[in-house]
This record gives structure tokens, sequence and C-alpha cells, in this order.
């Protein structure tokens, strides 16, 4: 038997003759690869029943049989029709598309891993096959033929791995040259799947969370108290300012809805504690509220219903509370859902006033409907009209670069107000490659309900076009923190960035701002937000504990 | 002409095809997508195959062509950490390039081998231009050499998978843990709950 370093060892003929091309099949003949990493577990059945869905029960996505309901297959098309005539876009989306490719390769879950079914033109396709034979005449009489096929299990099982592989970020959308939303497409396969009692929990949980307690994470009153209290303890101990705590305060003029993601984790917690500072120093009458403890609404990531059934509480909560307008926290899913249907849902908010700020006097009349405006919106007027004492040397030691969360931008057009912001409270502020942001900007890969850890895999697939242009910018200009206005985004970009980037930390924009104010009666700044030390205004002497904290 | 000159002249053409090869682990569709664009951010994984490819390349080139110089002055082999030192600049290059590809396989849909199998496709690539220009295989013990070469990278590969794959088991837990860090750690600095304090003295 020869050995590799002797030459018989090799026989040409047999090493050119090794076909390594994997095999080639239709996309309608490929079998869905349920590959663990890349799909999210099952929604639970007690969170099901919570909210009165059908089909609850227990099952895993390897199990052969997935427990369809009786009669699925008629009520998948059925709910297909009632869609079809209800929703004219769908029908729209369904009829349009000439497969001109142009979005192929624009979705970051495509161009970080290669499946061609994550072509927003292909995973279009798997709902709009069934379309074409349930409800056209072509599809009906050439079949595979006119792109259409019959609905299976199996076309169940890609539905929903696939439509699970969908940030509804609407990036392949601004490339379309019909216009079709692919996001409102995976918006309603998941409604279809929905029929069947088939959720990922990382959506359905929240929801069951939010329909109960207010909140996607079941924070009740008494623990939402408790986090916010921690924060005022360490604005003190960063800043030597206590501030006020106001929570379902009776008559207050604003009602401050944020994502309950930065009422527990870092590093959404730093950007809550920037905004209480902000409040305070400017002594805005603002409340929390334990009821709308939420503005993020995991319901659009599950169905229209969904939506305006969590959607709800915001206004009943402001009504109830008696205050003038709202105002929303850094959140992106959230700022589409109180922009695009809060009011057509739940509306009209005739029992509130547009928002004016009550530092500026400015009236903010884009919000003249919905009577709520964005955190950034009210920085950017605040800081325009000189009303914030900024010393932007304090976060000298910051290069930061800044991620457009694809709600906030693509689908509301806030460009430049976070920009604007940024530069006035950094030194040191480096955009990333222009075909990464504004309107283009990649996903964090974990948005729409997916940023869970089981499929960690496939969010760093889809985290990789959006971590290759951040290390780009840490390369090129050393930039060390990525800003982003979403609390999605501060939680799984953390992880993105750590693999494509380390060394590149993740922060809101408001606990930059926070950071650089100068306060009434602050102490001598020596800690950001995060209790650790500002480079060059270390304390004299270390203090207790640092040295072991771990 | 020489092993070594024969490979600089093939060059652009070995790359190409092992190229080719590499991207051919993708569907049609993709790889097809993945060769057409040459934007490395709305391509990275096309244009790290493409850079990863040519300077892994590049850096065998010089290690043959090093060692057959080498070895014509002296009469003997050059070990490999000779030729390789002689290289120092380009390996460094080559390094980070190899793991920005493998970095990305490793969380594509691929199984260990698949992800870095792709470079052994550099001496199906070799071979098949060499047959191509010269007709057959003149350099048996120099195929050999440059074979080795190609497992030692391929060895490398692995483990930056390995790291990798280690790495993505690591963030999953690091985001877990940071989920409710933050609030344990001040439950805790509130103090513990007497009712929940272990009974030491018992």
């Amino acid at each position: 038997m020869p050995k590799p370093d002797e030459m018989s060892y090799y026989q040409q003929e047999d090493l050119l003759n090794i076909d390594a091309t994997p095999p080639k099949t239709g996309w309608m003949d490929t079998p869905v690869d349920l590959r663990p990493g890349s799909f999210i577990y099952p929604g639970k059945a007690k969170n099901l029943k919570i909210l009165d869905l059908p089909n609850p029960r227990d099952w895993a996505i390897g199990d052969d049989d997935w427990k369809l309901p009786e009669g699925w297959k008629k009520t998948v098309l059925e709910g297909m029709a009632d869609r079809l005539s209800k929703y004219r876009s769908f029908k729209l989306f369904m009829d349009t598309c000439v497969r001109c490719g142009a979005c192929a390769d624009k979705c970051h879950f495509f161009i970080g891993g290669g499946d061609p079914k994550n072509m927003p033109v292909l995973r279009a396709e798997l709902l709009r096959s069934i379309y074409r034979k349930e409800f056209t005449v072509m599809g009906k009489i050439l079949g595979k033929l006119a792109g259409a096929r019959e609905l299976t299990e199996d076309v169940i099982k890609e539905w929903f791995y696939y439509f699970y592989q969908c940030t509804e970020c609407r990036r392949c959308s601004v490339f379309c040259p019909y216009g079709i939303d692919t996001a409102e497409i995976t918006m309603i396969a998941r409604e279809l799947l929905g029929l069947l009692g088939l959720y990922i929990n990382w959506s359905i949980e929240p929801v069951a969370n939010c329909f109960r307690l207010g909140n996607h994470l079941a924070i009740p009153p008494h623990g939402m108290m408790d986090t916010l209290e921690f924060m005022v303890g360490d604005i003190e101990e960063a800043t030597g300012i206590r501030v006020d705590l106001p929570v379902n305060k009776k008559g207050a003029e604003v009602l401050f809805v944020t994502p309950s993601g930065d009422f527990v984790a870092d590093p959404g917690i730093y950007t809550c504690m920037a905004q209480m500072l902000l409040f305070h120093e400017l002594g805005i009458d603002y409340t929390f509220s334990t009821y709308a403890s939420d503005g993020g609404n995991f319901g659009l990531f599950t169905s229209h219903e969904m939506i305006k059934r969590l959607n709800a509480k915001v206004y009943a909560e402001a009504k109830r509370l008696g205050v003038k307008w709202i105002l929303g926290g850094e959140c992106g899913h959230m700022w589409r859902v109180m922009h695009q249907y809060m009011d057509t849902m739940n509306g009209p908010a005739d029992f509130l006033e547009v928002p004016k700020s009550p530092i500026t006097g400015t009236v903010f009349d884009h919000a003249k409907s919905t009577k709520m405006i964005h955190i950034m919106e009210f920085m950017a007027d605040l800081i325009k009209h000189n009303k914030l004492k900024l010393d932007p040397s304090r976060n000298d030691h910051i290069r930061v670069t800044f991620h457009d969360s694809c709600n906030p931008a693509r689908a509301m057009g806030i460009l430049e107000e976070p920009r604007y912001v940024l530069n006035a409270v950094c030194n040191n502020f480096f955009e990333m490659p222009r075909n990464t942001i504004r309107e283009q900007t990649f996903c964090c890969g974990g948005g729409a309900g997916l940023g869970t850890d089981e499929n960690m895999e496939m969010r760093l697939r889809g985290g990789l076009p959006r971590g290759n242009a951040v290390r780009h910018v840490q390369e090129k200009h050393g930039v060390n923190q990525l800003a982003a206005m979403c609390a999605i985004d501060r939680a799984t970009l953390v992880t993105v960035c750590d693999y494509w980037a380390p060394g590149v930390l993740v922060t809101g924009i408001s606990e930059l701002v926070a950071n650089a104010m100068v306060f009434t009666g602050e102490n001598e700044r020596k800690q950001n937000l995060r209790l650790e030390d500002i480079p060059g205004r270390e304390e004299d002497e270390p203090r207790e504990g640092d040295a072991n904290d771990e | 002409m020489t092993f070594g000159e024969l490979l600089r002249e093939n060059g652009d053409a070995i790359v190409r095809r092992w190229l080719d090869d590499a991207l051919s682990t993708y569907s049609k569709d993709s790889s097809a997508a993945f060769k057409r664009r040459k934007d490395p951010f709305g391509n990275p994984v096309g244009h790290a195959l493409r850079v990863a490819t040519a300077t892994i390349f590049e850096t065998l080139l010089a290690e043959t062509l090093s060692n057959a110089s080498e070895s014509n002055a002296s009469e003997s082999n050059a070990s490999e950490s000779n030729a390789t030192e002689s290289n120092a600049t380009e390996p460094a290059k080559m390094h980070e390039h190899l793991r920005e590809v493998v970095k990305m396989r490793a969380v594509q849909q691929f199984s260990a081998s698949q992800a870095v199998g792709f470079i052994f496709r550099l001496k199906q690539a070799v071979r098949t231009k060499l047959e191509a220009t010269v007709g057959d295989s003149r350099f048996p013990a120099e195929l050999v050499q440059f074979d080795q070469r190609v497992d030692r990278i391929a060895m490398e590969a692995f483990d930056i998978y390995v790291e990798c794959r280690e790495r993505l088991s690591e963030l999953r837990i690091n985001e877990v843990k940071r989920r409710v860090a933050w609030v344990v750690h001040k439950m805790d600095q509130r103090g513990v709950d007497p009712e929940l304090a272990p009974a030491d003295s018992e």
C-alpha cells in the first residue's frame, strides 16, 4: 500500500474525476435541510393558549409529524383567499414579480449564507407557487411549467423554515423595480402558518407576556419599579445626581414608552438611564407606565391582529393617565408600529395634543395624527436650539460608527436626526461604506423575532454583511463603538460584533448624549453610565473591589 | 522550465479554476451571484474567497520557488520552516485571509469537511492546468511536496474552523448570560434574603 508521500499513492485519473459540485435539483425538488443552529424552536402550547390561538400543542422541529390540525390544507387556502381579498398589496405582490433578480443578492441572509431560498424572490416564490396553483388559471392548468406546485406538509415545513429566516428588514424592497415589499409577504406567510398553530417561541412567548403584563419580558409592575430604582442608584453613583422616578403619574404632560429590553439588559439599560437623566435635567413632566411598559410589539412578527391587540395599551394608558402626548424611546420595530399601524388600528388619538417640546416650543406637526414622536427627533431639536450643555470631549476615547436600524431608517426615514445628534456629542464619528447604511442599511440578522440564541449560526450568517462593514471602519478608522437606536440591535449586534468585528462595543445614542452632557449639580465626572472610568479622568485611587471584579 | 516556473506561468488559470471549484460548494445560483459581484460589502463571501485563494496560491508559489532555488544551491532539500521564514510577510497576510474565509464557512450550511475541503481543490486545479500545459505530470516529487503544503494549509483551516465553532457556542452562552446578568447582580447587591440564606449553623 503506497503512502501519501509516494507517487503511486496518487492516481491521476481518480484525482481528476472527483465531481465536487453539489447535485443540481430545481428548488421545488430540493427538500429543506432543517439544520440545528439555523431554526428557531416552536411556540409552546401554554403561550398559544394564553392568546387563544389555534392548535396549541408541544412539538419539535425535528419531529416528522408537526401535528397539523385536521383539514389544515383547507385552512391555509381559505386563509390565503381571505387575505388576497383583504390586502390589495398581497394580491399585487403575488402577481407582479417578473423575476428580474434585482433583489436576489440584496438579502443579508443570502449574502452571508448563500442559500438560494434566501434570495427574496425565491423566498416569495415559496408562497407564490401555491398561489399560482390554487388561485390562477395558468397555474391550475400548466402546474410546474407555470411555476405552480401542490401544497404539502413539506411546503409548510419549508415556509416555517424560510419565513422565519426573513427579518422583515425590507432591504430587498429598496431594489425592487415594482416596489414589492417582501416584509409584507413574510408577514402574510407567518399569519398563514399561525392558522395551523405554527409559531416560533421567541416571538409568541413575548407576545403572550406582553398580552398579560404589558411587556415582552413579563416584568410585573413591582419588578419594573425595582429595575428603574437600580438605575436611579447607578445614575447617582456615576453623576452624583438623584433623578426623579415618575411611574404611572396621572396628569403628566408626556407618557414615555420605551422597549422593555432597556429595563433589564446591558447595554440597553444605559440608554434608559441616559433618558432618565435627560428628562431630569430639562425638568420634563413625564411618566413611565407599568402597563404600557413596552413600546416593542412582537405582534408585528406574528399577525396584524396581534399588532393591534398588543398596541392598544399605549393609547389606553395615555388616556387613563391624562397625558398630552407620547414620547418613544430608542426602538426600531416599535417605531414602525407606532408610525404606520397605531393610528389606523387603535386611533384616532383625539384626546391627545400634537406633540410640542416644552423646552423649545417646537410643534412636531408630522406627528399630528399619531401624537407620538421619537426620542431622536426630540433630542435633535433640543441640540439644534442649544438647550443641552455638551462636552463632547468626554467621548473622545470613543470612535463611533452608526448602524441605521432597518425600521427607523428604511420604514421611517429617520436618517439625519441620529447623525446630527452623534456629531454633536462625539468628536470621532465615522460612517460605514455607503451601500451598507441609510436606506441600504444591513440588518443585524436578529430582527422580526429571530434574535434568540438557538439559531445563532443563522444569525451570524445574517449578521455577516453588517459585521463586515463594521470591521472595515474598525480597521480603517479605529472604530471601537457601534451606536444603534434599536433595542434588538443593542442585544444582537453585541454578538455580531464579537464574532465579525471583535473589540467593537455596542451603545445606544442616548448613552453617548448623557455621557457628554454637563448636568446641573453633577459631581466631577470620572465615570460614564456604565460606571467605567473615563480615560484621562480616572479616579486617583483604585476603588475597593475593582481589581477582582469579574 | 521548473515546476515553480510552470506554476507561476499558469498561476492565474490555476487560481481561477480553484476559485470556481470553491464557489461551486454553494448552489448554482448562489455561486454565480458570489462570482459576479466584486463589491466587498455587497458580496463579502465572494470577495473573501477571491482574495484568499489568490493569496494562498501566491504564498505556496513563493515557497515552491524559494525551495527550488535553495535546493539548487545546496543540493539538499530545504525544510518547510526555512521556506516559510523566507516569506515571512506573505504568510501573515495569507493566514488572515484564510481565517476570514473559514470564519464565514464555519457558520454556513456546511459540514466540517465541506467547510475546509475547498482547500484540497487546489491540488486538482494544479493538476488539471499542468496536464493541459505540458501533457503529463513531469514533476512527481515536486507535486508531492506541493500537496503537502496544501495539506498544511488545510490543517490550519481546520484549526480555525474548530476555533470558530467554539466561539459560536461561547457567544451563545454569553448572550444568554447577558440577558439577566445586570438584574441578578443588582439583586445580589441588595443583600441576601434571610429566609433564602443557607443555614450554616445547622
